[in-house]
């Protein structure tokens, strides 16, 4: 069956950082993306500042970033991973309110590969992270 | 062709009180290299000691900022620096906000739902001393949708205005309206010019026939 083959632990699980400033969507995200030997949240951050020290730590395979944070904005931090990138290219979902055009338009631009609206597509997070190879 | 366009750099102020809605704005609007953001802001103090001590041909404003309103920030500069063109920035509705923006003497209205081409086409049209209006706006006010529009010509005069039109409507003469509200005069033709005015009429006849045509006499 080709879900359960889809369904085997990977030899290393899949690290994600999140980068959220609201502790209660830090707490959903967490409980919606990590499945032990699978998908675990390597790093939470708030800021960008701490964000961007956290990403060049943990090298993650893939990044929840917020846009309106503690401080700084996840479009800085977007600019910021792309800019640096080494061999490996992390996925950046970008999951917020801020659905405006201009925002969604700025953000694929500088790098990002998907846009969610956090009212809309909160679920989608899991569906995304499951396609990581 | 000698390139001389490419050297004007159109100057832009930017003030929104949400940091992410400026990072967004500034990283379209700095792709094109004739627009350069030189002051950027989250409050209308900022805006207004910017637009007093930074050169610019542009200014961007959001309706809703902490400490004044957009609005107030538009009128002050309007008097202030009336060379700055203002372009307002809003989450609320063209509808609702559009045509109001525009009589206050602002060069634009930008729904934030605007798509980022819209964006840079109306600063690169302010900076050229034109109006922009988005193409729904320009539907809404050719339909007669806005909120503006909606209302009857004598919903916009004032309580002492619209006594005085009332009885002009049904032939008072200025002195006889005088005498009726103990007033001058002078002050009652100061108000039949002021409601004529706000009414796009020039005559007392004028006043009679829209009085009939709209019921407020009998």
């Amino acid at each position: 069956m080709t879900g359960s083959e889809r369904n085997l632990p990977a030899s290393r699980p899949i690290r994600v950082q999140v980068v959220e400033d609201l502790v209660r969507v830090q707490t959903l995200l967490r409980e919606i993306i990590e499945e032990p030997g699978r998908l675990e949240v390597a790093g939470m951050s708030d800021n960008e500042e701490a964000a961007l020290r956290q990403f060049e730590t943990l090298q993650p395979d893939a990044v929840v970033i917020d846009l309106a944070l503690r401080s700084g904005t996840g479009l800085g931090l977007i600019q910021s991973i792309r800019r640096q990138q080494g061999e490996r290219r992390p996925l950046l979902i970008v999951l917020t309110n801020y659905t405006q055009p201009t925002i969604a338009s700025a953000c694929l631009k500088a790098g990002a590969d998907h846009f969610l609206d956090k009212s809309r597509d909160f679920m989608k997070v899991r569906k995304l992270l499951d396609q990581v190879p | 062709m000698n390139g001389q366009r490419s050297d004007i750099i159109i100057r832009l102020g930017l003030f929104d009180d949400h940091d992410i809605v400026r990072a967004g704005f500034r990283y379209v609007l700095e792709e094109h290299s004739d627009i350069q953001i030189v002051a950027e802001g989250a409050s209308a103090r900022e805006a207004l000691d910017a637009v007093r001590s930074t050169p610019m041909h542009v200014c961007v404003i959001d309706l809703s900022l902490p400490d004044l309103s957009g609005m107030d920030v538009l009128r002050q500069v309007r008097v202030t620096h009336p060379e700055v063109a203002v372009l307002i920035l809003s989450a609320y509705s063209e509808e609702q906000y559009g045509l109001n923006v525009l009589k206050a003497g602002a060069s634009g209205f930008l729904s934030k739902d605007l798509a980022p081409a819209q964006l840079v086409d109306a600063v690169r049209s302010v900076a050229a001393g034109r109006r922009y209006v988005s193409p729904k706006l320009a539907e809404l006010l050719a339909s007669g949708l806005t909120s503006d529009l909606d209302q009857p010509v004598h919903a916009k005069l004032s309580e002492r205005e619209f006594q005085i039109f009332s009885k002009l409507a049904v032939g008072k003469s200025v002195s006889e309206i005088a005498n009726e509200l103990c007033l001058s005069a002078k002050t009652v033709s100061t108000y039949r010019a002021r409601l004529l005015q706000k009414m796009h009429f020039k005559t007392n006849a004028d006043l009679t026939q829209y009085a009939v045509r709209n019921q407020l006499i009998q």
